[in-house]
């Protein structure tokens, strides 16, 4: 092109040519640009109302151009818009130029749609050395409700170790399609919903019906809590399937959202009674099997789901060509086998027969008997019954009867028969089993012969002859009196009191020892006081008599308070004789108690030193003679 | 003339034990009107009559003993027809357990709950169950509390009690015989005492608010005080008898010692018997 550039003479064509070309590239080069250099990253594809979509713009720009800035984002509907964060990021590449670094610059937004319906999400734009430059628009359809996940809680001991969901989910080996059993004609929830499926809606009492609950799940394999399970009070219930675990999961798309199916219940059901009968429902709580996939919606651990309330109408058998002795209850299919032994026995003694009724259904536990006179049955042993084979209610019920022969000869016991109804193909039907015949030795015949038996425990039948049924409870018609009878009431601390009686006793007796312990030992204390003070004074007394006083009159109150209980200190001087006397002190220690306490006080302000050893000796002595009576006291006490 | 306050209330008290009487004896009557009643229908072999009359009257507060017979006899004999309906033998075994409650010593009324019982039992063999068990989900200790009787209790406290009085004044004594024999008074006493007592307080403990209940559900799954299921806890069987607590927000605690266990009230009727 640089040749032809030069030479612009030589070709005018070819000139023409080029400027046709550059302008063409001119015209188109942004748009060149849009497509290549801008790229655009949603975070998700399915959003809500409410969600937040991270949008990135990533923008390479080549070696030489100019850097890249002012990131815009157009947004068509309804949302909120945050951002750009914006800037750039250098990689370093190892190529075959060496290590070669390349920047790409990169814009962030976080949209919030804020209503429902249609999305336009760009194109983002970047403006580069003057020219603006913008990346692919992205249409999204926003549902009405939240479609973000939880964040993912890591355990520790998940080991899948990727952060990619998409990933995870295509490393998750592909489900098997539902079957046409399991699948559910429309989606009643985005995330999680229950279907229960019967296998009729009309029956007869004693059909065996298989009621099936189905969950599906939108966010992954499930599991399921089970708060509240199916009720059937009219039915005979049969667990087929207690929970999932026990079940492979399957896929559906129901919409545009692939479900993941599960059967989580199964139950055989056999109707009791005629009428509209119900199917409680179930309700539980569907939970992510290892990662918590599933939104608390109802409930703390993931969706709330519940069945609906089932009813099926139940009739009885048809009455038009029902077989005589049919009864009813008695449906499904059956066969019937009899072993009779032994074969050979004397008169009046048992035969066992044992009948084992065999098939799919409740098993009837009774069959018609044959009738005659020459024998008679005793009622039945029964063992056995239905249980879940194979998803199958089916069983076996063996009636084990002792049959007394009654008269002697070739008995031909008969045929055991057992009408039942074929719910399948809509029509009664009688299972029958051939008893065959037994040879009866005569009961005098058997005391001359010795007959082998055939089976040694007919010598003593395996049943013995039940008890005769007791008598049926009658009603009453009239009231009977109702004892009075006296139930034991008694106030609530009589216990309490029994408990706590030795303690009161021990404390009662422990009580006035106690007493007398503190008693004696104040006493004995007392009588110390007052003499070691008198002690204290008479030696102070030597010394110094002013000094002295004080504490002769201490020791003196003290011997006081000891002897007769008296506070001397609080008494008027003039009366202190009196109050002695009146405490029984004889009327003359009285009066010296009360003279020696008046001489104390008058001491105070001086006196001879002959007073003073007159006043020492009878403050001794009063105080001697007070501590007498003390003792005297008691003595007498 | 003007009448005295005394002759007011003189009259009012006569009025008012004339009516207490005369309600009394409509009372009886209606009681008796209903127990033939319920007896006509039951030789008539209208069970649901009788039921529907029966509940009536319990509903409206009229109890005896014998109405409570004869309802558990109509449930029983509903049961075992063709009309029987889910929870019938749990009702009959309620009403023959209400008639017990009165009268302990009624041996048709005991016959009656274990026909009923009996009648549960053999309807689960038949399934694929196996056997149902109706006893009531009781520890072998609780069980042991409830069958003493509490006048035994009593006994063994005072003569503890007694004991123990006579061992604190013995170890008072001088001599050393008699405190010996003190000590040993009053060790056999409170070995008396202090168990009687414990058993006595735990049992009122446990059973004197106690009500007894019927489980009239085909099953009443057990569970834990949050509501949540105790799975490795066996669901009681229809007909079986329980004590249990006081009613919350509708589920009731069954009385026992350990962690407590909860059953939905809906699928118990509760006993009623008459106030004395």
């Amino acid at each position: 092109m640089s040749r032809l550039l030069a030479h612009p003479q030589r070709n005018s064509w070819a000139t023409r040519w080029v400027h046709l070309c550059v302008l063409l590239s001119a015209l188109f080069a942004p748009r060149m640009s849009q497509a290549a250099d801008v790229q655009m990253q949603l975070s998700t594809q399915a959003a809500g109302v409410g969600d937040k979509i991270r949008v990135q713009a990533v923008v390479e720009p080549a070696d030489g151009e100019p850097r890249v800035g002012a990131p815009k984002l157009k947004v068509a509907g309804g949302a909120r818009v945050q951002g750009p964060s914006f800037g750039p990021r250098q990689e370093m590449r190892l190529d075959m130029n060496g290590l070669v670094t390349k920047t790409s610059y990169i814009a962030t937004w976080i949209v919030s749609p804020t209503q429902e319906g249609k999305l336009v999400i760009g194109p983002a734009t970047f403006e580069q050395g003057g020219k603006t430059i913008a990346g692919q628009t992205i249409v999204l359809d926003i549902q009405a409700q939240s479609q973000a996940q939880p964040q993912r809680r890591r355990s520790p001991f998940d080991f899948d170790f990727s952060f990619d969901t998409a990933l995870r989910e295509r490393r998750r080996p592909a489900l098997e399609p539902a079957p046409p059993e399991l699948r559910a004609e429309r989606a009643r929830d985005p995330y999680a919903f229950l279907e229960t499926r019967l296998d009729a809606r009309e029956a007869v009492v004693g059909q065996p019906l298989r009621v099936t609950v189905i969950a599906y799940g939108s966010q992954g394999d499930f599991g399921e809590a089970v708060l509240e399970d199916l009720t059937f009070p009219d039915f005979s219930s049969y667990l087929v399937l207690a929970s999932s675990e026990e079940e492979p999961p399957y896929t559906q798309t129901l919409g545009e959202t692939e479900y993941v199916v599960r059967k989580i219940r199964e139950y055989i059901l056999v109707p009791l009674r005629p009428g509209r009968l119900k199917i409680g429902a179930l309700s539980g709580v569907i939970q992510g099997r290892r990662q918590r996939l599933y939104p608390a919606r109802g409930h703390a651990q993931g969706v709330a789901v519940r069945t609906e309330v089932v009813e099926i109408e139940v009739t009885e058998s048809p009455e038009a060509s029902r077989p005589p002795g049919y009864i009813p209850g008695d449906v499904g299919k059956y066969q019937l086998k009899a072993q009779v032994s032994p074969r050979g026995l004397t008169q009046d003694e048992y035969v066992e027969v044992l009948i084992s009724i065999s098939g799919e259904g409740q098993i009837p536990s009774g069959v018609l008997l044959p009738e005659g006179k020459d024998v008679e049955w005793q009622p039945p042993a029964i063992k056995g019954g239905p249980e879940v084979s194979e998803g199958r209610l089916q069983g076996t019920r063996t009636l084990k009867y002792a049959v007394q022969m009654k008269r002697a000869g070739k008995i031909e016991l008969g045929t055991v028969e057992l009408p039942f109804y074929d719910h399948e193909a809509k029509k009664y039907r009688v299972a029958r089993a051939d008893l065959g015949e037994v040879t009866v030795t005569p009961a005098s015949a058997a005391a001359n012969q010795e007959e082998p038996d055939a089976n040694p425990k007919a010598q003593n039948p395996a049943s013995a002859a039940p008890l005769p049924p007791s008598l049926p409870l009658m009603p009453r018609d009239s009231l009977q009196a109702i004892a009075n009878v006296r139930r034991m009431s008694l106030p609530s601390w009589t216990f309490w009191s029994l408990l706590f009686a030795p303690a009161v006793v021990a404390l009662a007796l422990g009580v006035p020892q106690l007493l007398r312990g503190v008693s004696s030992s104040r006493k004995s204390k007392e009588k110390d006081h007052s003499k070691s003070l008198l002690k204290e004074a008479n030696q102070v007394f030597r010394s110094d008599w002013q000094k002295a006083i004080p504490l002769f009159e201490r020791a003196l109150f003290e011997a006081i308070y000891s002897a007769t209980g008296l506070r001397a200190r609080g008494v008027l001087q003039t009366e202190i004789g009196r109050e002695l006397e009146k405490l029984g002190v004889d009327a003359e220690l009285a009066q010296q108690a009360q003279n020696v306490l008046a001489e104390l006080e008058g001491a105070r302000y001086g006196s001879a030193s002959s007073e003073q050893e007159s006043l020492q000796k009878r403050v001794n002595l009063v105080v001697g003679q007070m501590v007498k009576v003390r003792a005297r006291r008691g003595k007498d006490s | 003339m003007p009448i005295s306050k005394s002759a007011l209330v003189l009259g009012a008290v006569f009025l008012f034990s004339f009516s207490s009487s005369a309600f009394a004896g409509s009372r009886s009557t209606e009681l008796a009107g209903a127990v033939q009643g319920s007896a006509a229908h039951l030789t008539a072999e209208r069970p649901q009559e009788a039921i529907r009359e029966l509940e009536a009257f319990a509903d409206s507060g009229m109890l005896h003993a014998d109405l409570s017979f004869n309802r558990g006899l109509a449930y029983l004999r509903r049961a075992g027809s063709a009309a029987g309906q889910a929870g019938d033998y749990g009702q009959a075994a309620a009403g023959f357990a209400e008639t017990l409650l009165e009268r302990p010593d009624d041996a048709e009324a005991a016959r009656g709950l274990e026909e009923a019982q009996l009648a549960v039992s053999r309807k689960k063999a038949q399934g694929a169950g196996g056997g149902a068990a109706v006893t009531e989900p009781l520890g072998l200790f609780e069980k042991a509390l409830d069958s003493v009787s509490k006048t035994l209790l009593l006994c063994l406290a005072i003569v503890g009690s007694l004991l123990s009085c006579v061992g604190v004044i013995l170890r008072r004594a001088e001599r050393e015989s008699r405190r010996t024999a003190g000590v040993i008074t009053l060790g056999v006493g409170l070995l008396l005492l202090i168990p009687s007592f414990g058993f006595a307080e735990l049992r009122d403990h446990l059973f004197a608010s106690a009500e007894v209940a019927v489980v009239i559900a085909p099953q009443a799954p057990i569970f834990d005080a949050a509501g949540k299921r105790l799975a490795q806890v066996p669901a009681l069987e229809e007909s079986t008898v329980v004590h249990i607590g006081s009613a919350q927000r509708g589920m009731v605690p069954l009385v026992g010692l350990g962690t407590k266990k909860w059953i939905r009230l809906g699928q118990l009727r509760v006993l009623r018997v008459t106030a004395h």
